[in-house]
């Protein structure tokens, strides 16, 4: 393969429709549709990127507004606008503060969630950081899970080492206009070596070292090590194995 | 697939392990993805295994993991052909086939003067059955035919290899990991068994 830094650059200022290709820097600062396969060094979209094909770059910057159909690899990836990956997201850095759906599956080692991320598929990292809202129809696998619940948030099943599912107080504003409802976590499955949960719905929690927080609503509880249960929370049946 | 499936639990108690672990090997792809079989229970859907690979793999986790990274585990673990050339002599040399294997490679008249990873899989794996005593000669010569026409078609996916014989005649198959095959009454599956654990075999032996 070429040098990276050899090959040409890439500016969308305005409006443009190119076929796609390998570039060395990827710039939109405007509206540009790329009609096939892209592979660069970075990408950063100020304007709206709509692609047919997939996307591989050291790393992508959206700030704006980006479609994808097809897959994205990169080593970096920060999302602060809207984006829509038709595909599956392999990144082992990814940022989302803005809003981010994908209808694939995501590969990663870290991922912060500021914002709000949508994903079809399951999702598997090292360490998942949620301060906003998540939605996982898949399974969630990771090494620690930290999820600070603002809205509503669910996925299908959790499995991990360290999952800690805790209520963020909301105050004032935020509070009063009551934005995507109380805050709350939904999901069929918990598994894990510690797991400290708060306002949380599942049917069964299966750890060694297990708190239940406040809020919570639990089906069946199996743990080895030790059980804690809030006198706020509803825990249908426990059981030490 | 064989019906002797271990539940998740079952397998946690079994070899001591945490769930934590289970699901960083998962992660690291120590442990394929093929394995976890969701099937309804009466607690609501449970993960099954199935019960002889996944603790041959567990136990070779365990054994191994002290001196190797899981990264390098993985390696080990994956089903993907890396770069290799050996002569025959070299192979002799390691001990990872005996000559009647090559020879049976010269008279199919697919003697090389270097084989790659590839090549080499395929004499070990002859080289393995004829040893056993699973194959006869001639049947040897069947699998090498299936092996080095088809086993490309499988890379970087999992594979099984599987002998049927029908009135004593032997037939040989490359399948899929996990397929159900069906056959009508006269026929006898003689062995089957996934590729993996070849590989994994012959790269312990590589390495």
């Amino acid at each position: 393969m070429e040098e990276r830094n050899l090959r040409n650059d890439l500016n969308v200022a305005g409006m443009s429709q190119t076929a796609g290709g390998n570039f060395h820097r990827v710039s939109i600062d405007g509206m540009a549709k790329v009609n096939g396969n892209l592979d660069c060094t970075s990408l950063n979209v100020n304007g709206t990127l709509k692609m047919h094909g997939a996307l591989s770059s050291e790393s992508a910057t959206i700030n704006g507004m980006c479609t994808l159909n097809g897959p994205l690899i990169s080593s970096r990836v920060r999302v602060d606008g809207l984006t829509t990956i038709n595909g599956d997201l392999r990144s082992p850095e990814l940022e989302v503060n803005g809003k981010c759906t994908v209808r694939g599956r995501v590969d990663g080692e870290r991922i912060d969630i500021g914002g709000v991320i949508d994903i079809e598929g399951d999702i598997q990292c090292e360490s998942l950081n949620v301060q906003g809202n998540i939605k996982i129809s898949g399974f969630l696998n990771a090494g620690t899970v930290e999820i600070k619940l603002h809205t509503s948030s669910s996925a299908k099943e959790i499995g991990g080492e360290r999952i800690d599912i805790r209520r963020k107080e909301q105050t004032g504003f935020w509070k009063s206009i009551g934005l995507g409802g109380t805050p709350s976590f939904k999901t069929s499955l918990i598994e894990g070596d510690e797991i400290v949960l708060e306002d949380t719905e599942a049917d069964i929690v299966r750890g060694s070292k297990v708190h239940i927080g406040r809020g919570c609503n639990i089906r069946l509880v199996e743990y080895s090590g030790e059980l804690e249960v809030d006198p706020d929370a509803k825990v249908g049946s426990s059981q030490r194995i | 697939m064989t019906d002797d499936l271990i539940s998740k639990k079952e397998l946690l108690d079994l070899t001591g392990i945490s769930y934590g672990q289970l699901y960083r090997w998962k992660r690291k792809n120590l442990i394929p993805e093929e394995w976890f079989i969701r099937k309804s229970s009466y607690t609501g859907q449970e993960t099954f295994f199935p019960k002889q690979q996944i603790l041959l793999r567990i136990d070779k986790i365990l054994n191994m993991k002290d001196g190797l990274s899981l990264d390098e585990l993985a390696d080990v673990f994956s089903p993907t052909l890396g770069e290799v050339e050996m002569s025959a002599q070299d192979l002799l040399e390691r001990n990872i086939v005996s000559s009647i294997s090559l020879e049976l490679l010269k008279e199919a008249g697919q003697e090389r003067s270097l084989y790659a990873l590839e090549q080499i899989m395929m004499l070990y794996v002859l080289d393995k059955l004829l040893m056993s005593g699973d194959i006869t000669r001639q049947e040897g010569t069947l699998l090498i035919d299936v092996m080095s026409e088809h086993y490309y078609r499988f890379t970087g996916k999992p594979s099984e290899l599987v002998l049927i014989r029908k009135m004593g005649v032997p037939s040989f198959m490359l399948v899929t990991a996990g397929t159900e095959l069906y056959f009508d009454n006269g026929v006898k599956v003689i062995l089957r068994q996934p590729m993996g654990t070849f590989m994994e075999e012959l790269k312990l032996k590589l390495g």
